[in-house]
């Protein structure tokens, strides 16, 4: 009716879906590509579930860590308009200030401001060495963030010599820890977890209790995965 | 003073639930909403079945929420005995006191709708396994109000004070002059997760507000109107707009009006349900 | 009544003046002032005018409180009384020190005790004050959650508003709380006195270990608004226990009352035996109700069973016979640990148990500590017994050998060890 034409401010509810990459000195070369491989290509796919599902937008965002950290856009960015850029490796592996950043930007009045209408993020961490400087603080500091405590989160350690548990540290359970130890298994991986972390992320299922439904689901379809995924790899890094 | 022993005059109220464009599938909208109004009070409630799949009779849950709210609330304001409004702890205690009724009431209302309404085979696989065995066992389990969630909120007006009481998400604002949330976000209500009527310590979560006045309007809403916006101040500038609506138009035609935009916002906003309980002064 | 200003002068009576300083509190009977006197600061308690109904009894009651002094270190009592002065008086007594909170505060829970082993504690000052003060003839008559503190770290208690203790028999004309106080008096039948106060303390009582008050329940919840007439019957004519072995129409209800819910089964039976008898037979039965040395013999037991898991929880053995338990906060599994048995005492030994030095002379000092379980640095599987009280103890060994344990010593933990406590007092681990 002509009397709410003039509404303003009506928003989808987003979903955030975080990826925090390792772009230090060991990820040259093959790894780095597959990377920007595999990401590019799911994006499409994380592009259908948005459209389709509906029940949230899909914001992305990501960030790189090396010596310092960036991210690729000063905002988290609508799925549809997200364009990956292409990055590069070389560096160290600061994972510590990675998290800090994190820590900063999932906040009110960061990226999570549109609090009302936000559905827990998903946070995927990407790495194939262990951290190069101190990150036992921001770790515990992100651990008392509420959106980092309710995000349903996962890691992928990239080949051997990638230190799981630190990343079991970060995710909280060593089952959301999945190992890619070759160029498709990376990509199946990076797929699956990012499509999955979107759709459970963005269904309306509200918890009656303050439970972990969501990421009960999420950890249960992640270790089935992984199951797989193990069985089916060889080694190639 | 007695509250509700005098009469409130040129009132008007609407209650209003639209099923959320992500519940267009099942066709079940878990909202339920209602209003009341005589000579001496006005009362606006609205509640928000969980979309949880533990919560199967959810949208039962909260059409018998509303329905005891109002009744509850009519009671409370009848028989209310001299309540000294300088004496915050007396008013405080008797909020208490009503806050316990109305989940009492509730509690023995969806019990008995279970007792009445045994569980169906469709609905067994939904239901916690631990639950679901002593159920089997006792023929009612200890948990048994989560299979009725809901939020709940209800707005009050009666001649010179105003109340509200809330338990979960969602909002309620007043408009004294201009619309204003008075009660404190509850932190416990962060992102996708509530607290509700089935927890097992849900009175710590029930809240209230009261205050001396006569204010404009008294707006409850679900949470999927509120997170149709990613502001709040454009929440409140649309609450405004209805209240507007209202009072030029009347009741019987801003409710059509009001139904078709929630049915358009849903699939623009939210994709939630959406209630509304309105109370609106109309004219002096 | 306008509040006094600073630097106003009031008159001590057989003394000089104290200055206002500021005021720091109101309640119902009157004001409270920080005020400074004779080089200190103390508070002054101001009654309004129109607050006391018998002036010239309360004044001379408080004159002869004062005289007497206090019956017990928990008591915040009056110190000094004022002239009267515009058809009012008030009196000094010592200021609130740091650290204490309203009893109020830490029933609805913005305050939490720091553990089980400090609301024990607070159970037994409490209990332990009226003891001291009904043991010197004055009756409390006015005890609930407004007038007293507790330091939710160790659970000492501060016992406020002591202008209402009167001899027993006496009553300076107050009515008390009536969730807190007596049926009797709720319905008129008596006034304020021991009997009833002792009715108040197992109302405390519960409410501190429980969280939630023993008349509320179903029924309790059921109406809309708790008229005085329904009070009247709930808490006076026919008050029923919320878990009445006989009659279960006013349990607690799961999402209301979910603190009774959860904490009633983590006491041992004997306390729920306690309270289920003061709250059935001791409505109507004056002498069901437990005295004081009753509720100090339970807490003590409840305190010698009671140890603390190495995660920090405290946890309780029901008896000699519970052969393990399960930790209530992280679950793991503990084994009766050996316990020492001297005259009725059986203290659990577990790392950190203390020893009192009740147990092991002739004292009422209920706090004080005479020894400490410890466990060996370099064998953890070894504790031992260490001696922090003032005698040298003789410790004989199930082989025979005897060694003395001087203040500082420390004896190994072992089955069949007798422990002489250099005194009439000795004790056997088993």
């Amino acid at each position: 009716m002509g009397k709410y034409d003039n509404v303003e401010g009506i928003a989808r509810r987003t979903m955030i879906l975080f990826f925090l990459i390792d772009t230090s000195n060991s990820m040259s070369g093959t790894k780095i590509g597959e990377v920007n491989d595999a990401i590019e290509g799911v994006i499409p796919e994380i592009k259908e579930i948005s459209s389709s599902n509906a029940d949230a937008l899909i914001k992305i965002a990501c960030l790189t860590f090396s010596t310092g950290v960036k991210w690729m856009y000063p905002n988290p960015v609508d799925v549809n308009d997200f364009k990956w850029s292409y990055v590069n490796a070389g560096g160290m592996t600061e994972m510590g200030k990675a998290f800090e950043v994190l820590n900063e930007k999932l906040s009110r009045n960061e990226f999570m401001a549109e609090v009302a209408g936000s559905y827990a993020p998903a946070i995927f961490l990407l790495s194939d060495g262990a951290p190069t400087d101190e990150y036992k603080d921001a770790i515990e500091k992100l651990k008392k963030n509420n959106w980092f405590k309710y995000a349903l989160k996962a890691a992928v350690a990239i080949g051997d010599d990638a230190d799981k548990d630190m990343l079991a540290s970060f995710t909280g359970d060593d089952e959301l820890v999945l190992t890619a130890h070759s160029p498709e298994a990376l990509r199946k991986v990076i797929r699956f977890v990012s499509v999955t972390a979107s759709k459970i992320g963005s269904k309306s299922s509200v918890s009656a209790q303050t439970t972990n439904a969501k990421q009960d689901d999420f950890a249960e379809q992640i270790t089935e995965f992984n199951s797989d995924l193990i069985d089916s790899q060889n080694d190639n890094w | 003073m007695i509250i509700g022993n005098k009469e409130i005059s040129n009132i008007t109220s609407l209650a209003i639930s639209q099923i959320g464009a992500s519940h267009l599938d099942s066709g079940i909208c878990e909202d339920s909403s209602a209003v009341y109004q005589d000579s001496n009070m006005a009362i606006a409630c609205v509640a928000d079945g969980h979309g949880d799949s533990r919560c199967f009779r959810a949208n039962l849950g909260s059409k018998f929420a509303v329905e005891i709210g109002i009744q509850c609330v009519k009671e409370f304001v009848a028989n209310q005995p001299n309540l000294d409004f300088n004496d915050t702890k007396e008013i405080d205690k008797a909020f208490v006191q009503l806050k316990t009724y109305i989940l009492f009431k509730w509690l023995e209302r969806t019990k008995n709708h279970l007792l009445a309404h045994p569980i169906e085979d469709r609905e067994i696989g939904l239901m916690d396994h631990k639950d679901y065995k002593e159920y089997q066992k006792e023929g009612i389990f200890k948990s048994y109000p989560i299979i009725y969630g809901s939020t709940f909120i209800l707005g009050c007006v009666t001649n010179g004070f105003y109340f509200i009481l809330q338990l979960g998400d969602g909002d309620a604002a007043v408009d004294n002059k201009k619309f204003t949330m008075p009660l404190p976000e509850d932190p416990r209500c962060f992102g996708p997760y509530t607290t509700s009527l089935c927890n097992d310590d849900a009175i710590d979560s029930f809240r209230h507000y009261y205050a001396k006045g006569n204010p404009k309007a008294i707006m409850v809403s679900t949470d999927g109107l509120g997170k149709s916006f990613a502001e709040e101040h454009r929440f409140l500038d649309l609450l405004g707009v209805i209240e507007k609506n209202i009072v030029e138009s009347g009741v019987e035609a801003a409710k059509p009006e009001l139904t078709a935009f929630f049915e358009r916002l849903t699939e623009l906003g939210s994709h939630d349900d959406i209630s509304l309980g309105a109370i609106v002064r109309v004219g002096e | 009544m306008i509040d006094l200003k600073r630097n106003e002068r009031i008159q001590i009576k057989n003394g000089s003046k104290a200055e206002v300083i500021q005021k720091i509190g109101e309640g119902g009977q009157g004001a409270v002032y920080k005020v400074h006197y004779a080089r200190e600061d103390y508070a002054m308690k101001l009654y309004f005018p129109r607050s006391i109904k018998k002036k010239n009894e309360f004044y001379s009651n408080l004159e002869n409180n004062i005289v007497n002094g206090s019956p017990n270190e928990s008591f915040l009592w009056p110190l000094y009384i004022t002239e009267m002065r515009n058809g009012t008086f008030g009196y000094l007594m010592r200021l609130r020190p740091a650290g204490y909170e309203d009893f109020s505060k830490i029933l609805t829970a913005k305050v939490q005790m720091n553990s089980d082993m400090a609301i024990i504690n607070a159970a037994l000052h409490l209990v332990n004050a009226f003891k001291d003060l009904h043991s010197k003839g004055y009756s409390y008559q006015d005890l609930n959650d407004g007038n007293f503190f507790i330091n939710p770290e160790n659970g000492d208690v501060l016992i406020c508003d002591n202008d209402n203790v009167a001899p027993y028999g006496q009553n300076v004309g107050v009515d008390g709380k009536s969730r807190y106080i007596a049926p009797e008096v709720v319905t008129g039948k008596s006034r304020p006195n021991v009997h009833t106060d002792r009715f108040s303390l197992a109302v405390v009582l519960f409410m501190l270990f429980f969280r939630g008050h023993p008349f509320e329940g179903a029924k309790t919840a059921s109406h809309c608004c708790l008229t005085e007439q329904l009070e009247k019957e709930y808490y006076g004519v026919h008050p029923l226990f919320c878990y009445d072995p006989k009659d279960e129409s006013n349990r607690p209800v799961r999402g209301i009352h979910n603190n009774v819910i959860r904490l009633w089964n983590m006491y041992p039976r004997y306390i729920q035996d306690a309270f289920i008898k003061v709250f059935t037979a001791g409505i109507k039965d004056v002498n069901e109700r437990l005295t004081e040395r009753e509720w100090t013999n339970i807490l003590l037991r409840y305190r010698n069973s009671t140890i603390k898991c190495s995660c920090g929880c405290y946890n309780t053995f029901e008896d000699e016979k519970q052969e393990k338990l399960t930790c209530a906060d992280c679950g793991v599994e503990i084994n009766r640990p050996l316990v020492l048995t001297i005259n009725k005492n059986k203290i659990f030994l577990y790392p950190e148990t203390r020893l009192y030095t009740y147990q092991i002379e002739d004292s009422q000092d209920l706090f004080q500590e005479a020894g400490m379980v410890i466990i060996n640095k370099a064998n953890k599987s070894l504790w031992g017994l260490k001696n922090l009280s003032k005698r040298g103890w003789i410790v004989e060994y199930s082989s025979g050998e005897q060694k003395s344990v001087p203040y500082g010593g420390v004896l190994f933990l072992l089955k069949g060890t007798k422990i002489f406590f250099g005194n009439e007092y000795s004790g056997e681990i088993n």
